[in-house]
């Protein structure tokens, strides 16, 4: 039944949306990312669908839960960190962050079945498109087509556009958790990363075609090109915007508890988060949020990616070297 | 936990949502800026709402040695709370270089938004009164279809070609980090700007002839189609003796071989040539920078 085996793909696809959406600074050069996109979607789709593979292998899979889920807890706090210190940027002295924990973490106690996670997501999904075609409308008069670069396209360009798109965001290891543990499915990953990063360099270019060479130093460039839209009577859609980017994270730190959830095991848990564990959850968050309050975000996500690749290939390597001593062991 | 308390969760996370009455705000309508001897005038257009009409704008100046000093000072001597958010129109003087258009215009960006909107024109220091200039500003931004927002500044590194103030219309100044060159005649400044995409229109006076028509431009890379769209070409000398139509035709093929020449020397691409030519896939183009050929469609 669905509600035993929720579909959370796509609570997956607006955790990898947010971080397009939320991006303080653009990274490449929309043609560069567009090149680099044709290698990085197999790389990271391999990435995804052999931690998969590993991650079912007896052993395994018990051994990375504690290191997964330390990993899932840790992204929280920086999704937290990271739409705090936007909204601090953005309107200053407007919200501070405690009660932006609140706001994030309060609605995680009516996502805490994967039925609702799986259908909040959808829902969720459905208004960043209508949103995003809003902002396409609202800011097409200051597209213009001259802004989008005309040089050669260099090496470093591309290298620049293929190490952005190479970061390893735990969505794209939480396939391994959330379906079937004897039969990972590689068209998911696949799925996931060719829309990702499709969706991340749509984004280039339409800011690029908005802001032409000052893309590169602009501030949370979707926030600011929100702020130039309007439609009739309705100006600033920018608000619109981060009404859709806030429930994104909420729905992104559900997404990860439901996975934490799943990894410390048990029948009746897999499902769904006991409500027993939600003050703990919540006080934990809160208190790492403040604990690292003064964390440099950028080193950290980048630090996050890289934890998550060492994981990857542990758990490569954990699951290879097991299923060649299943395989070489007598029946 | 009880579904009950979700209200007054809510209702604890709106308390102290609040905001500024609007006569306690300072709305910035226009900002200029003007070399005053070593330093900057900067004047606020603030909206009047004591004043009977909507358009009625109360001006506050301040000088200072820097830009920013001078429109922090100004708005220092506002009463209220600043709002730039209705910001419509900026004015740097008509001497700043390249670099100093760009440092007055990370002023406005740090500080208004949406950017795009913010039209910008340069002004002589003979224009002293902006209030009194703000209407006539506005006037030509609309009779002819101009406008050069502030992002415009930003979008090229290679520089920009900028709108200056006349009483009768609008010249153009050509702005690159290396060179500045003013275009004055009336045909060729409102030429620039419609080959630069920030004009709409020429509504000028060329020779002993005048002319009123909507413009539309198509590059295909090698040819450039300037489609001319009601247009009224009108004779002011009666012994003219030239058809207007082909004194306006050679007039613009005179003024668009001018403007192609010095972008080429200025070594920036300001009217997207070169853009247009990746576009058609004119390869080998980069070695012979040739401007397109004109073609003026009416």
């Amino acid at each position: 039944m669905k509600r035993d085996a929720p579909d959370v793909s796509a609570a997956l696809l607006m955790g990898l949306l947010s971080n397009v959406l939320l991006r303080s600074q653009t990274a490449y050069e929309p043609r560069a990312g567009f090149f680099a996109a044709l290698l990085c979607v197999p790389v990271l789709a391999a990435a995804s669908g052999l931690f998969a593979r590993g991650f079912a292998q007896p052993g395994v899979g018990q051994a990375a839960a504690l290191p997964l889920a330390a990993l899932l807890v840790f992204s929280c706090v920086l999704e937290i960190l990271r739409l705090a210190a936007l909204l601090q940027r953005l309107y200053p002295g407007s919200i501070r962050l405690s009660a932006v924990c609140l706001l994030l973490l309060l609605p995680v106690l009516y996502l805490r079945r994967g039925s609702a996670l799986s259908q909040c997501a959808y829902a969720v999904l459905c208004g960043s498109v209508w949103t995003g075609v809003l902002l396409l409308v609202s800011a097409a008069p200051f597209l213009r087509l001259p802004n989008l670069s005309a040089h050669p396209l260099t090496l470093p360009q591309l290298g620049a556009a293929a190490a952005d798109q190479l970061t390893l965001y735990p969505e794209y290891l939480l396939p391994a958790l959330c379906a079937a543990p004897q039969k990972p499915n590689p068209r998911t990953a696949g799925r996931l990363a060719a829309l990702a990063l499709g969706a991340d360099v749509g984004a280039h270019f339409l800011l690029a075609l908005f802001y032409g060479d000052a893309m590169f130093w602009q501030a949370d460039p979707l926030h600011a090109a929100a702020r130039s839209g309007g439609i009739s009577v309705f100006h600033r859609l920018d608000w619109l915007q981060l009404a859709v980017w806030v429930i994104a994270v909420t729905l992104k730190i559900a997404l990860y508890l439901y996975a934490v959830t799943r990894l410390a095991g048990g029948e009746e848990r897999k499902n769904a988060t006991p409500l027993r564990h939600f003050p703990l959850f919540i006080g934990g968050v809160c208190f790492l949020c403040v604990l690292f309050r003064k964390l440099e975000l950028t080193a950290a996500f980048r630090l996050r990616s890289t934890l998550c690749w060492l994981l990857v290939g542990t758990v490569i390597a954990g699951g290879g070297l097991v299923s060649l001593c299943q395989k070489g062991s007598p029946r | 936990m009880p579904k009950r308390f979700a209200p007054l969760i809510a209702a604890l996370l709106l308390c102290g949502c609040g905001g500024t009455a609007l006569s306690q705000r300072a709305i910035v309508r226009a900002v200029f800026w003007q070399k005053q001897g070593s330093g900057y005038a900067a004047t606020l257009l603030t909206a009047d709402p004591a004043s009977d009409t909507a358009d009625a704008c109360t001006a506050t100046t301040a000088a200072a040695a820097t830009p920013a000093l001078a429109l922090s000072a100004a708005e220092q001597a506002l009463p209220g709370e600043v709002f730039y958010g209705q910001l419509e129109l900026a004015a740097f003087p008509d001497s700043s270089t390249w670099q100093q258009a760009r440092q007055l215009g990370a002023l406005l960006y740090d500080r208004a938004a949406p950017a795009p909107e913010i039209a910008l024109f340069l002004l002589g220091e003979q224009d002293s009164d902006p209030a009194a200039l703000l209407p006539a500003m506005q006037q030509t931004l609309r009779q002819n279809r101009l406008h050069f927002g502030l992002q415009q500044l930003f979008s090229s590194d290679a520089g920009f070609i900028i709108p200056v103030f006349r009483p009768d219309g609008y010249a153009m100044q050509l702005l690159t980090p290396d060179a500045a060159i003013l275009y004055e005649p009336p045909l060729q400044s409102q030429l620039a700007a419609v080959l630069a995409g920030h004009a709409g229109a020429l509504r000028c006076r060329f020779g002993s002839f005048s002319v009123n028509a909507k413009t539309n431009l198509v590059c295909d890379g090698e040819t450039l189609y300037l489609y001319l769209r009601d247009t009224q070409l009108q004779s002011l000398a009666p012994a003219a003796g030239q058809d207007a139509a082909n004194a306006l035709a050679s007039a613009l093929h005179a003024a668009y071989g001018a403007l192609c020449r010095d972008a080429a020397a200025a070594g920036a691409d300001l009217y997207h040539f070169a853009f247009w030519r990746q576009c058609a896939n004119k390869t080998g183009a980069a070695d012979k920078p040739q401007p397109p050929r004109l073609i003026i469609v009416s």
